[in-house]
């Protein structure tokens, strides 16, 4: 008599049941095919470059690369689109290109190599910015916020394991619900209501910023209050030290460098007055001498670019404007990046004897 | 006088009430079922649910949710007072008092404005200078819905076919039980009241239901409504600017809007209020297999159309006066239904041609019975055909009218329709538009007679739950990054 009631409330339990399963399996399946599959998802930037530098390696296999890794400052800073062609010793035509992130330090830079490894990215040279107040330690939820599972080893390698899960774990609680615009522009554009992550990521054939955070001007008053509000922020660096993860994932990237025979220039980008005036003279030398070390050991030309440009050409007194962008571009192509990728050999022993460190007449400190 | 909306020091903010598709009302309504569930006493989820009701509302404006508890409790008293007295002209006279009050109440909140400016603007075509100003008044969410239900109950009671409810607890469920509170569906106190009473016991079936409803009130928001939204918007908005394909895109990306975002919200409705253990009505019927006006207006928004039928049409005669006051009856019905919509004269238009249709449906039904073959032709698969696209291309055409902020774009957008303009592309590709439709339509293919039914028995229950994980994450995946209100909340 109470059969099909029954039956009826067992089926609809068991359709909750499945649903929720169900629901538990997407989200899984959808998670782990997204780990290995669209790493954009989690980092937008990344994959706006990737992209970017895919199509010009298709356009041109065998062109070798010049690879630069770094943070926002280099991001902004360094427009390979405008730069003259770059020759070779051997007359080949190079292609630079920046691979820059936000707020990337030396563990974020090792994480970007790593990817290119992945993504079969030959680089002929690399271009390594150094950031010191990033050299001094980073934060593991930069990192975590943007690492897919391959990324995994090197987030947990290198930061506190708890709070690096955490911030990963945290980015995965509902993928369907996060990435769905994401997977939309990928599958069916036509449906997707955001635009494309290289539509939001503005940037150029090479890499350069094209309109995504560079500003072409920015008044004076904002440029002062900006860079007053970063200058107190890094008071720090009147006692810089570097971090020992931080040393260890540059050398690491070195390492590799070494191994596979590729060139490699350490760049410490420009800074305003008022943000060089935030490092204590013995900060100053701790710096000098850490750099110089790396140089010398791993054979890799230093440019100390931090006095070439003008406090106008700043927008907070480490990231530039326009005007400085292009006058730091074309002084790193003529000075730097020439010479280098002519001779990476004899840059590395200007740099070492000193012959480097221009312009001619600014000391390091 | 009134608290401005947006104006937190008199209660106000600046948002609608909680979207039944927010994580907001989600957290709230997994806590009032909770705690709901928790209770063995009749009476406090009562309370519960009065409380719960009351903070729905008050989340979005404090005072005028007081409002509707002080304008219910006025109507439970009124209603209480008819039903002992014993004299029937003294039980008019009650009743009389009572609608008089409860279509005060709505004019004044919702129509002054719109006598005022209207009046003004007569005057000044007469020539008369003077300016007679507004009023500062916001219109409550949900104050079309909420005196529509107060005036069916005064009437059900006066013609004694629900008796004065008693308790002031259940009465004050019944108008602001938060689920049907601001966009309907518009509820009978002969359906509601002795749900009340009822013994609820937590069931899976109903349960079950009750979520089945609201994913699918939620993949029609949220994936079509929304989605069409943006299609929508921006060719309304600048009619002039684009070409006819375009003008006719949208027209009917409209059609699907307002279907997914109305019939959505009551399914959700719907869904909410069977987790709570209350069966609301239903009050769409696949209204887009409509073969006439008459059938279509008895498919779409049924809890709207039957309470104007039953209190309106039928207390002016019905059809049972002849054809002209039968003409006349429908004319006024769908007028009223026009202008319960919004206090603008397009809404107004919207209704007169609806009124004017449903008469030369009236009329055509009746000259097609003298003539066997005409009807007979009609009703092939061919001729049901025809009448099927003729009605929707009617609705279509009278949507233009619906969404039109003025006389002046909705000529301009139908005179472009007809013409052959060129303009802008479309705002978004064709093929979502079309994707849409064709998903409403296999919805409504498969509605159809219950046709799903018959496969969902034979499905397994692994099927059928991936089935539902899919349309969820397929909700998930269409949903917009920017989401619509519910488009009935302005009624």
């Amino acid at each position: 008599m109470h059969a099909r009631p029954q039956r009826r409330r067992a089926a609809r339990k068991a359709d909750l049941l499945w649903t929720l399963l169900g629901l538990v399996a997407l989200q899984v399946a959808f998670l782990l095919w997204s780990e290995w599959n669209a790493p954009e998802f989690y980092d937008l930037e990344y994959g706006a470059r990737i992209a970017i530098l895919h199509e010009r390696l298709a356009e041109n296999p065998q062109r070798p690369v010049a690879i630069v890794l770094g943070s926002s400052r280099i991001g902004q800073a360094f427009l390979p689109e405008m730069m003259p062609p770059l020759k070779t010793a051997e007359g080949e035509d190079a292609l630079a290109f920046n691979f820059s992130h936000l707020m990337s330090g030396p563990v974020m830079n090792l994480i970007a190599w790593r990817r290119l490894e992945r993504e079969g990215v030959k680089a002929r040279w690399l271009v390594l910015e150094l950031v010191p107040t990033l050299m001094m330690g980073e934060h593991p939820s930069t990192a975590a916020g943007v690492a897919t599972a391959p990324d995994l080893p090197v987030l947990l390698e290198y930061f506190p394991r708890g709070r690096a899960l955490r911030t990963y774990v945290k980015n995965r609680a509902n993928p369907w619900y996060q990435h769905r615009q994401a997977l939309l522009q990928r599958w069916a554009p036509a449906l997707a209501t955001q635009a494309s992550h290289t539509d939001l990521v503005k940037l150029g054939p090479c890499g350069g910023d094209a309109g995504w955070n560079l500003p072409n001007h920015v008044p004076d008053e904002d440029r002062r209050r900006m860079t007053a509000r970063v200058a107190a922020g890094a008071q720090f660096l009147r006692a810089w030290k570097i971090d020992a993860r931080a040393d260890r994932a540059i050398r690491t990237v070195l390492e590799d460098c070494r191994r596979q025979n590729i060139p490699t220039l350490l760049l410490l980008t420009p800074e305003s007055s008022e943000l060089r005036a935030c490092y204590s003279p013995d900060s100053l030398v701790a710096l000098d001498d850490y750099c110089a070390r790396l140089s010398r050991e791993f054979q890799a030309p230093l440019i100390n670019a931090r006095a070439w440009l003008d406090d106008e050409d700043f927008s907070d007194g480490h990231h530039v404007v326009r005007r400085g962008a292009e006058r730091f571009t074309l002084r790193l192509a003529k000075d730097a990046l020439q010479p280098f990728l002519s001779n990476p050999l004899q840059a590395a022993e200007k740099s070492a004897s000193g012959a480097l460190q221009i312009p001619p007449g600014i000391p390091l400190r | 006088m009134y608290p401005r909306r947006g104006d937190p020091a008199r209660g106000g903010k600046d948002t609608d009430v909680m979207l039944f598709c927010s994580l907001q009302f989600l957290g709230f309504f997994l806590l009032v079922l909770l705690a709901y569930w928790s209770m063995p006493w009749r009476w406090a989820r009562v309370w519960l649910l009065l409380i719960a009701s009351f903070y729905f509302y008050a989340t979005w404006n404090l005072y005028l949710a007081a409002l509707v508890l002080g304008a219910a409790t006025y109507n439970y008293l009124l209603a209480l007072w008819m039903g002992r007295l014993t004299s029937a002209w003294a039980r008019r006279a009650v009743l009389t008092f009572g609608l008089t009050q409860n279509v005060a109440l709505l004019v004044h909140f919702k129509y002054v404005n719109f006598f005022l400016e209207s009046l003004q603007s007569l005057l000044t075509s007469l020539g008369f200078s003077g300016n007679l100003g507004t009023l500062n008044i916001i219109v409550p969410i949900g104050i079309s819905f909420y005196t529509f239900e107060a005036i069916n109950y005064l009437m059900d009671v006066y013609w004694k076919k629900t008796p004065a409810e008693r308790s002031w607890p259940n009465f004050l469920l019944f108008i602001t039980f938060f689920p049907h509170l601001v966009a309907g569906p518009i509820v009978r106190a002969k359906d509601f009241l002795p749900q009340i009473q009822r013994r609820k016991r937590w069931s899976w079936e109903r349960c079950h239901l009750g979520l089945r409803f609201i994913l699918l009130g939620l993949f029609k928001k949220l994936a079509i409504a929304d989605q069409m939204a943006l299609f929508v918007d921006p060719v309304f908005a600048a009619p002039e600017s684009f070409g006819a394909s375009v003008l006719w895109l949208a027209a009917l990306a409209y059609v699907l809007q307002v279907y997914g975002n109305f019939s959505g919200y009551s399914d959700i409705a719907v869904g909410t209020a069977h987790l709570l253990g209350y069966k609301l009505v239903q009050n769409f019927n696949m209204p887009y297999l409509a073969v006439n006006i008459a059938d279509f207006w008895r498919r779409w928004h049924m809890s709207l159309s039957s309470w104007l039928r039953d209190y309106l049409f039928v207390p002016l005669g019905g059809s049972r006066g002849g054809r002209w006051l039968t003409y006349r009856n429908l004319l006024i019905t769908m007028t009223v239904c026009g202008l319960w919509h919004g206090a603008s004269w397009m809404f107004v238009l919207f209704g007169l041609v609806h009124g004017l249709s449903l008469i030369v449906h009236h009329a055509f039904r009746g000259w097609c019975k003298e003539r066997q073959v005409v009807r007979a032709a009609l009703e092939t698969t061919p001729g049901t055909v025809l009448r099927w696209a003729f009605t929707m291309g009617f609705f279509m055409l009278s949507l233009v009218l619906f969404r039109a902020h003025s006389l002046s774009q909705a000529g301009t957008y139908l005179g472009r329709m007809f013409s052959a303009t060129e303009g802008l592309a479309p705002p978004r590709a064709a093929l979502v538009v079309l994707l849409a439709a064709g998903v409403l339509a296999a919805g409504h293919w498969l509605g159809y007679g219950n046709r799903w039914l018959a496969w969902y028995a034979k499905l397994p229950a692994p099927v059928r739950g991936l089935g539902y994980a899919c349309m969820t994450v397929a909700t998930i995946l269409l949903m917009p990054v920017t989401t619509q209100t519910f488009i009935y909340f302005q009624f």
